[in-house]
């Protein structure tokens, strides 16, 4: 067992697509423990794909991504899960089930995990108190806000206590005011000890949060 | 840890029977589909297994000797003699001509009125003769009824040879050209699950997605859908059995009679408790195979 202080380490990556689209070129990262880092580039940079690298939805051309002390470009496709279960996700349209209450959307990633139902009910409960919608549990995502129904989303992601937080624009689709909410509440989760890792164009936002921020254009890591 | 497992597989059943009733008219075809399969099979049961019985009834085979119009009733007894000296015999008995026109008039019961008319008996008399299993061997079977057929008393010899070579010629095509339509119609039913497990993949394909999201395996996903095609499996086979309770409990009354004259078996039994567990078992299997076989074809995409 390593120290794990990065819990994210890429050494020469490189992602090309099917078409030969090279979407990321020699991308070399590291990502503290507690660290909140943002990932910020133009329209098409290459930012989604840098992260959907981090939880094996695609895998790296070349190059070595180490995870929270594992190279996960070596995982076989039968344990992926054992990474996903370390790993939040938040994504820019939410991407929560319509025919679920809150409460299950939540409860679902425990219920994957075959917990107790106790425990799967202090945890729910404990997320959502975390994003303000405790009292929302048995509504359905159709009745909420945009806003709210990203905090279920946030509060999925971090039902489970994971090492590493990767949200994909997660403010795309918000207002200012309900974007900063949103802010707020990752700045908060990250001051609990998690990871953050957090893919925007908006440089505004990036600016007013003073964190380590990384540029991505035409899938360089661009030095500024 | 086992309350875990139990609660697991309470909620791949839960998930099944609501996948179930996400697959509307598909899921009605398929389990449709296996109940035409497994209606073929419980046809293969009763057929094949009443078909060997009148066959093993075999066992001390029948055959009668009708004996020529000429012959006199002092020849009787010599006859009997000589024909009770081949081992191959277990039973003799003879039946006059005044005897087997009264078991003629039993067997047409009130139809009997047909024989009025009649004013002498055209019945031939007979030796009817229960053979030993020794003489089930064909070769050896042939060889005795041609001795007795060239005796000079004998008009004819009825039963035996022909009849067991036909029967069993018979039970093997039959055999053969119904496991052949039960293939193809097994096959079938396996790609009507298959689609039919495809569709509610694709209905559930957002669920799915955010399912390995957040880690759930590739077993806890596909379950789910596993079970659904066992219990369309299952639920193919209930229905097939009970139509074929049905049909058989209709059937019964005409067709006894009549195989009763030529088959000499007093009834046709249901389906044994083990046959029924067979298209049970069958019934899980295709709905299952045809889950697998949906995942085979699609693998949800999965790298
Ligand atoms: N599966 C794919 N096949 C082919 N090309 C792809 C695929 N996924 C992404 N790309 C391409 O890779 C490039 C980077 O895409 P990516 O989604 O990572 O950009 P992005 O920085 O997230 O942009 P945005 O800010 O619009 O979300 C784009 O040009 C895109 O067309
Ligand atoms: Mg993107």
């Amino acid at each position: 067992m390593q120290p794990l202080s990065a819990i994210v380490q890429m050494f020469h990556v490189y992602k090309t697509f099917d078409d030969n689209y090279r979407a990321l070129i020699d991308i070399n990262l590291r990502i503290e423990k507690g660290e909140f880092l943002f990932l910020v580039g133009p329209s098409g940079a290459g930012k989604t794909t840098l992260m959907r690298l981090l939880f094996r939805e695609e895998r790296a051309s070349s190059g070595q991504i180490i995870v929270y002390g594992r190279n996960i470009n070596k995982i076989k496709a039968g344990r992926i899960y054992q990474l996903r279960r370390k790993i939040g996700v938040v994504f820019q349209d939410f991407k929560i089930i319509p025919t679920k209450t809150v409460f299950d959307n939540v409860a679902y990633v425990l219920q994957v995990l075959g917990q107790p139902k106790s425990e799967i009910e202090r945890k729910v409960y404990a997320a959502l108190n975390r994003v303000g919608l405790e009292k929302r549990m048995d509504h359905y995502p159709k009745k909420l806000s945009g806003g709210e129904q990203q905090r279920v989303a946030i509060a999925r992601a971090v039902v489970n206590d994971p090492v590493l937080l990767l949200a994909d624009e997660p403010t795309g689709n918000l207002d200012a005011d309900r974007a900063h909410e949103i802010m707020k509440l990752f700045n908060d989760i990250n001051l609990h000890g998690t990871t953050v890792l957090m893919a925007t164009h908006n440089i505004g936002l990036v600016g007013k949060m003073k964190k380590r921020a990384i540029y991505l254009r035409e899938g360089k890591i661009a030095h500024c | 840890m086992l309350i875990a497992r139990i609660r697991q597989i309470l909620y791949f059943l839960h998930q099944g029977v609501k996948n179930l009733s996400v697959g509307g008219i598909s899921a009605i075809i398929a389990v449709t589909s296996i109940t035409c399969s497994l209606l073929l099979i419980c046809l293969y049961f009763i057929i094949s297994s009443h078909l060997t019985k009148a066959f093993d009834l075999e066992k001390d085979i029948r055959v009668v000797l009708y004996l020529k119009e000429s012959v006199s009733k002092n020849r009787i007894e010599p006859l009997q003699q000589k024909l009770t000296n081949y081992e191959e015999i277990l039973g003799i008995k003879y039946v006059s001509k005044e005897k087997a026109l009264e078991k003629f008039h039993h067997i047409l019961g009130e139809d009997a009125i047909i024989l009025e008319g009649l004013n002498n008996n055209p019945l031939p008399a007979s030796f009817e003769i229960e053979l030993n299993h020794e003489a089930k061997e064909i070769n050896r079977l042939k060889s005795v009824l041609h001795q007795w057929e060239v005796l000079p008393e004998v008009e004819s010899v009825q039963g035996g040879v022909e009849w067991i070579e036909k029967l069993s010629g018979f039970i093997i095509a039959l055999r053969i050209s119904l496991c052949f339509l039960g293939g193809i119609l097994i096959i079938i039913s396996l790609f009507i699950i298959a689609s039919t497990i495809h569709l509610t993949i694709d209905n559930r394909r957002d669920e799915i997605s955010i399912m390995r999201l957040v880690g759930a395996t590739d077993w806890y996903i596909k379950l789910p859908f596993l079970f659904e095609g066992v219990i369309e499996g299952i639920l193919g086979g209930t229905l097939a059995i009970f139509l074929f309770w049905v049909f058989y409990e209709v059937l019964r009354w005409r067709i006894t009679p009549c195989l009763q004259l030529i088959f000499n078996f007093s009834e046709i039994n249901f389906l044994t408790m083990k046959q029924i567990f067979i298209v049970l078992l069958v019934g899980g299997v295709i709905g299952g195979g045809g889950s697998l076989l949906s995942f085979f074809l699609q693998s949800f995409q999965h790298r």
